[in-house]
């Protein structure tokens, strides 16, 4: 039997049904792993390139047959502390190498909850892998088409957004 | 529920998901743990150990060999062909689900988990292969 064909949005960032399986499962995975509610969240006109209490992040690269892209989530010191905290049920007062990898696990669940009910809509995406980031690789993570947004976590902000580019003719 | 003394494998290439997962282990009364970031390190892990290990708890998607390629490196030692072996995972696509079956995966955890959501697979898991057989 033919493979069905390749489901790819006209535009990945004007598809509200393509956007909502991401921002649903960032809801999801503070919400559940960390016990940290947000607030309602929409896109806003957050730039990362003024997120200047950027302190950790992590990026996860993305293919969709001719976009090319990535999700990323950034935090403030005071942000991660709070919600690494909370991931574990003990205080954490310092980032250090024990636990920055928190950054890449908390990307990697957002992208495994997207992907599955994406895939399940007709996408295709692969298994993909996060890294860390430092903030100067953050900036450069800043080309083509993005959305941002904003969560307040109560003692400090983060960043998700989500990157694509068009790679076709 | 598996005894206190149960000596647990817990694998993930992430320091903070082996953390989450050892600590909710610790809350269901369990006290003895190996830790590996990797299939292949986690078969080293299993082989190497002077005592056997009784639950092995893995994620799937890890570099060197994966969740999957671990499961079934475990059914194929005659030492591990049947140890209690409960899947994480942060996708849960039915054709993954299927090829862990089919792998003999005993059940799976969905990240993000809470930890009785975690005890629930646990207990499912001891009901399955130590419970029905004592």
């Amino acid at each position: 039997m033919a493979e069905p064909a390749l489901k790819i949005p006209t535009h990945p960032l004007q598809d509200k049904e393509f956007l909502g399986c991401f921002l649903r499962s960032v809801k999801d995975v503070f919400e559940i792993q960390a016990g940290v509610s947000l607030k309602d969240f929409s896109p806003r006109e957050t730039k990362l390139e003024t997120f200047n209490e950027y302190a950790i992040g992590s990026v996860l690269p993305l293919r969709l047959g001719e976009w090319v892209g990535s999700i990323a989530i950034c935090f403030s010191k005071d942000a991660y502390l709070e919600v690494y905290s909370k991931l574990l049920g003990e205080t954490y007062t310092e980032i250090n190498e024990e636990i920055q990898d928190g950054a890449c696990e908390l990307l990697n669940m957002i992208f495994g909850g997207a992907k599955t009910k994406l895939n399940e809509m007709g996408y295709k995406f692969e298994m993909a892998r996060p890294f860390l980031v430092s903030s100067e690789q953050v900036h450069d993570w800043s080309t083509g088409i993005k959305v941002d947004f904003s969560l307040d976590v109560g003692s400090g902000e983060v960043f998700f957004g989500i990157q694509w580019v068009y790679q076709g003719k | 529920m598996f005894d206190a003394n149960t000596l647990v494998l817990v694998v993930d290439d992430m320091t903070t998901m082996r953390k989450i997962v050892i600590k909710s282990c610790r809350s269901m009364g369990l006290t003895k743990f190996l830790e590996a970031a990797d299939g292949k390190l986690a078969m080293q892990a299993l082989l190497n150990s002077e005592e056997k290990v009784g639950l092995i708890i893995s994620d799937w998607n890890m570099p060197n060999m994966t969740g999957l390629e671990f499961l079934k490196a475990v059914r194929a030692n005659e030492k591990y062909k049947n140890a209690p072996f409960l899947m994480l995972t942060a996708e849960s696509e039915t054709s993954q689900v299927k090829d862990a079956v089919m792998s003999g995966v005993d059940n799976y955890v969905l990240k993000p988990f809470t930890p009785a959501s975690l005890k629930d697979k646990v207990e499912a898991v001891y009901k399955k292969r130590v419970g029905s057989a004592a």
